[in-house]
């Protein structure tokens, strides 16, 4: 009888784990698709470009991030591929003049400030260490946003307990104060805060 | 086996531990932490590429350089063109703001007044126009331009100009502002009388040039006579406080000085009257000694070159007699001969158009009584000192009909029966012609930032709907700079401060393509002729100054005080302010609203009111609310109020503040209420 | 070595234009006042206080004096009182910083400074519809319930940072960071820079024999300077300008 009673408890437990290891994962982040389909494999290998070709500071050393419609369409003012997306793409905005409304993975608050010239021009830190293997993915992955806060899974990496994260993931604070410290840059709040 | 109480705590309790060991209550602590301080009531920033666009300020006619900061193709924010070495005013910094005015007119909408409420009808663009009754030989129209020298101008002048009855009318002190400007950079000694000369009566430019002067010590001294302290008062070299409403005894007197009653071209009248103004005469009617007369006038003529200037704040300060008599003083100083004061050409007119086929301007005050059936309103936005009344006398007593164009709510608008909105500022192609002080003309074109709002009409349509010839406004403006190529005068200013000749600019295109970008066409004049056609007094003149005079002689201590309003000149060149400009009046003080009635003690004593009450200002049939503020540092016997367009009020579309209606020295009643 | 950024600001040659006030609230997205905004209430970073010689009329003479965050130096006391760190001087700039994600509303640093030169938010931050296209994106705006100040357009240094970075150098152009009020002001009377470099104009205005600050013997060593050729302007050091408007409107 004593053995059945303990059973409660147990059951309990895992019921309170598996709410907050799993169920409470799956209910924060809401998946949202990118409005297009896009390969950067297909432009870094086969195209033969680098990061910084479409993805390239403006004169004032301002990482200008995404690119515009208008820069895609220096070349794909009319389709090139044979792909649906890139139809797409061309019909619904290079011929119309909208911009795409994508959806940024390591879009950080207004209240923070990261300068990319300081960190990837000056600092000579890869790309993929921040942004991991993003450049040589076929597809775009979905995109998970945070259902209190409205910010990207990436900012908070992909497990939820934040154990065994791959070195790019997760862009906390944190993260970025982990790296200050070691190269003892950290200095005031106002250096990444705006 | 019953289930107990025991069993579902020990659950419960378990499970509640198993969520503390899991990252949901710490993670949750961090998101909500986080949506604290960025959830949606803080609006998010902009984001996008930045860009720096060339343009010039269209808020003002003053037309200064400016390069907007755009974000995403939005501007976030507008800065002096470096290089120009031309500053702008708290106006142009955020003159990208009045697009997003929360009085703006979303579209063409009809417009109805019920008791203290404004209400507005939305109709589409068609259903407007229909409203509008044709033009013909019992029917006449009056086009008030409150922003004459544009492109439209000219159009609206070769409307009227083929339509026998109509006028093409501009506000008062347009009329009389538009001849002779003032060499600045020139003058030693500068009497500003009743002029907000150090407070945006100029450009920013040009004050920021005295100040610089002043303060190099190059021997520049700038004197104010003004019956209130304003801001030129305060920071003039002297301040000679007179009388309210004593301008053109001090003029008339200062003029006695000049002996300018032995100057030939004098008429009989007018000789008689300076000849019997002596300083000893009049010195008590404008509230000071005759030895401080004289001894301004001494510093008149100490260093030269000498400029006097009134007027031009557009608050009804001065008007045009007192405007004569500051030309008349200026030339018996020399200023004529010297260059201080020059005759400012006229902007060229549109390619295709001549002069001679276009109407002239009629000053509003002159368009009789009761004489037409459509009012067309346009610049609005641009001016805040056209009273109602002013409009409304000339209106036919049967069917007629008052369209504005403003883009915003302003006072008039909300008392016109349609608004046609034209676009914001910076939402099309703007124009600036130049500020009316200076003695160069200018012609500058502001090109669009913002993306325009759907509703706003140019008004270009809907003049061409009365005149069957519809032109677009871009194609306006290119006829009015292939007008101006074409008279091969002047230079162009480019940003950076280069000047080219215009003569070297190959063709209209070019000159369009510069003027886009962010360049000045400017065209100096010539030294005033002796006889400024314009400004010389006519008898039944001389007959009013005279009265005014002997008046003013007479009137010697009264019961009552008089209004005396001060402004910030800028800001009557924009009826509708930017939100933000709270900073300056409710939030900082830096600025009085226009509910702020200032007394000396004394005046407060004996209207029986204390400072920070609410007290009632009775000026004639005029009536307001007031909020008292007692200052030792005012003269007794008056009641200085700020003139301008209300910041308190950006929300309600409130009447304009009691001192823009009010002439200057006007007799007041201050009553506790 | 590090930079200690200060300002010279010559009130002879300050007109009260105002707009610095303007420039600096575009710049740094401070929302219009809400109705019924005071002066107690409202937030301007930048603040233009009107100053008289005591005369009364007709003897009254003026000076319009603005006022910012002092950026004291010494015993900070914004940030000795602040109970969450939200408060601190950069050592690299010497700039007070003032982080509103960390502060708490307490206000404590609003009483201790003595320049009334710190400001709260009673409201959220609003701006009529559509106007928030226009905010600047260097800047996050801050929400209801916290301190603010001016911090000398921080955003500015970290676009002149950017600037310097992409060009491969470590330190700025000081002509690409000069703070909003600085590059507004009609009369040029706002000079910015670089306190610790003997050359720049700064270092040299704020030597200037008509050179004074406000409230030194506190000995916070502000590094907000003001010149004056009039005496009567230069004896105001010593009173607290805001304060004594106040008391003067409440009577």
């Amino acid at each position: 009888m004593n053995r059945f009673r303990v059973l409660f408890p147990l059951a309990g437990l895992l019921v309170g784990l598996t709410a907050g290891w799993v169920l409470f994962p799956a209910l924060l982040y809401r998946t949202e698709e990118q409005p297009l389909q896009f390969s950067h494999a297909v432009h870094t290998d086969t195209g033969g470009m680098a990061c910084a070709d479409c993805h390239s500071f403006d004169a004032d050393g301002r990482f200008v991030g995404i690119p515009t419609t208008a820069q895609c369409a220096s070349c794909h003012a009319d389709v090139m591929g044979e792909t649906e997306n890139e139809k797409r793409f061309v019909e619904e905005y290079v011929k119309t003049n909208r911009e795409v409304p994508w959806k940024v993975y390591a879009r950080q608050p207004d209240n923070a400030y990261f300068p990319h010239a300081a960190h990837v021009t000056r600092g000579g830190i890869a790309c993929e260490r921040c942004h991991g293997p993003h450049g040589t993915m076929n597809t775009l992955r979905p995109y998970q946003v945070n259902r209190i806060t409205g910010y990207s899974r990436d900012i908070w990496g992909s497990s939820i307990g934040r154990v065994g994260m791959e070195p790019w993931e997760g862009m906390k604070m944190d993260d970025c104060v982990r790296c200050h410290r070691e190269t003892e840059r950290a200095r005031a709040c106002l250096d990444c805060h705006k | 086996m019953p289930l107990t109480r025991r069993d579902i705590l020990r659950f419960a309790g378990a499970a509640t531990a198993g969520i503390v060991f899991s990252p949901l209550p710490w993670k949750m602590l961090d998101d909500v932490a986080i949506w604290t301080q960025t959830g949606p009531w803080i609006p998010k920033v902009p984001r996008g590429p930045i860009s720096h666009v060339p343009s010039i300020c269209s808020v003002c006619p003053a037309g200064c350089p400016v390069t907007a900061r755009c974000v995403a193709g939005v501007p976030s924010s507008l800065r002096a063109a470096s290089g120009s070495g031309q500053p702008l005013c708290p106006i142009g910094l955020t003159g990208h703001h009045l697009a997003y005015h929360p009085l703006r007119v979303a579209g063409p909408c009809l417009v109805e007044h019920r008791g203290e409420k404004v209400l507005t009808t939305s109709l589409s663009l068609d259903e407007a126009l229909r409203r509008l009754p044709s033009v013909d030989g019992d029917r006449s129209v009056m086009i008030v331009d409150q922003r004459p020298g544009r492109a439209i101008s000219d159009r609206y002048r070769a409307f009227v100009r083929q339509h026998p009855g109509s006028f093409y009318a501009v506000p008062d002190d347009d009329a009389s502002m538009r001849t002779v400007g003032y060499d600045l950079e020139r003058a030693h000694t500068i009497l500003a009388v009743s002029t907000p000369l150090l407070d945006g009566w100029t450009t920013p430019a040009r004050t920021a040039r005295l100040i610089e002067r002043r303060s190099k010590n190059d021997g520049l001294r700038i004197l104010a006579a003004d019956a209130a302290r304003s801001r030129t008062a305060t920071l003039a070299d002297r301040w000679m406080p007179i009388r309210p409403g004593s301008e053109a005894a001090l003029l008339v007197a200062l003029l006695h000085l000049a002996h300018a009653h032995r100057q030939p071209d004098m008429t009989p009248s007018m000789r008689a009257i300076i000849e019997r103004t002596t300083p000893e005469r009049v010195a008590a009617a404008i509230g000071v000694t005759p030895v401080q007369l004289r001894h301004v006038y001494e510093k008149l003529t100490e260093r030269g070159p000498s400029l006097v200037v009134v007027g031009g704040d557009g608050s009804n300060s001065v008007d045009a007699e007192t405007d004569r008599l500051a030309f008349q003083l200026n030339r018996a100083l020399g200023a004529a001969s010297n260059g201080a004061i020059r005759q400012r050409p006229a902007i060229p007119v549109s390619e295709g158009l001549r002069e001679r086929d276009l109407a002239v301007a009629t000053p509003l005050s002159s368009v009789p009584d009761a004489s037409v059936a459509l009012v067309i309103i346009d610049g609005d936005e641009g001016t805040c000192h056209l009273s109602w009344e002013s409009i409304v006398r000339t209106l036919h007593p049967g069917a007629s009909i008052v369209v504005s164009l403003s883009p915003v709510l302003t006072a008039l608008a909300s008392h016109a029966d349609l608004i046609i909105p034209s676009p914001a500022p910076f939402e099309s192609f703007g124009e600036a012609t130049g500020d009316g002080t200076d003695i160069a003309c200018r012609y500058g074109v502001s090109r669009p930032l913002h993306p325009r709002r759907p509703g706003s009409v140019d008004p270009e349509l809907v003049l061409g709907h009365l005149s069957g010839q519809v032109i677009e406004h871009e194609a306006a403006l290119r006829d009015k700079v292939a007008g101006i190529w074409a008279s091969r005068r002047g230079q162009i200013r480019t940003p950076d401060g280069s000047t080219t000749n215009l003569t070297s600019v190959e063709g209209a295109g070019s000159l369009w393509t510069a003027l886009s970008e962010g360049a000045v066409w400017t065209l100096e004049g010539a030294p005033a002729s002796a006889s400024v056609r314009a400004l010389e007094s006519d008898a039944s003149a001389t007959d009013r100054l005279a009265a005014r005079l002997s008046e003013l002689a007479a009137g010697g201590a009264t019961s009552t005080i008089a209004v005396v309003p001060t402004t910030w000149a800028p800001v009557t060149s924009c009826s509708r302010l930017s939100p933000l400009m709270t900073k300056l009046y409710q939030e900082s003080g830096l600025r009085p609203t226009s509910e702020v009635a200032a007394v000396a003690p004394a005046t407060a004593h004996a209207c029986g009111v204390e400072d920070g009450a609410v007290a009632e200002l009775r000026a004639g049939e005029q009536s307001s609310k007031v909020k008292v503020r007692v200052s030792d540092s005012l003269a007794p016997g008056m009641v200085q109020l700020s003139a301008g367009p209300d910041p308190v009020g950006f929300r309600s579309p409130e009447p304009p503040a009691v001192a823009n209606a009010l002439p200057r020295g006007r007799a007041a009643e201050l009553r506790k209420s | 070595m590090p930079a200690r950024y200060g300002m010279v600001i010559d009130l002879d040659r300050c007109t009260g234009c105002g707009n610095c006030t303007v420039a600096c609230a575009v710049e740094n997205n401070i929302p219009p006042g809400p109705p019924g905004v005071t002066d107690r209430t409202g937030i301007t970073w930048m603040r233009v206080y009107e100053a008289d010689n005591g005369e009364g009329f007709p003897e009254t003479q003026s000076a319009f004096v603005p006022v910012m965050c002092m950026q004291c130096e010494e015993h900070t006391p914004c940030v000795s009182v602040c109970p969450q760190n939200a408060v601190e001087v950069d050592p690299e700039t010497g700039i007070v910083g003032q982080i509103p994600e960390r502060c708490l509303g307490c206000r404590y640093c609003m009483a201790a400074c003595p320049y009334h030169a710190r400001y709260f938010n009673w409201w959220d931050p609003k701006w009529p519809e559509g106007m928030e296209k226009t905010l600047n994106p260097d800047v996050s705006p801050r929400m209801r319930g916290v301190a603010e100040k001016c911090n000398f357009c921080h955003g500015r240094l970290h676009t002149a940072r950017e600037k310097a970075a992409a060009a491969g150098n470590a330190a700025i152009d000081p002509a690409d960071y000069v703070p909003a009020c600085v590059e507004s002001c009609p009369t040029q009377a706002i000079v910015f820079g670089d306190l610790n470099d003997p050359a720049s104009e700064v270092a040299k205005l704020s030597r200037d024999e008509r050179a004074f600050r406000f409230l030194s013997r506190l000995g916070t060593e502000p590094k907000v300077s003001y010149l004056s050729s009039r005496a009567w302007v230069r004896s105001l050091a010593d009173r607290v300008l805001a304060r004594d408007q106040k008391e003067e409107a409440r009577g």
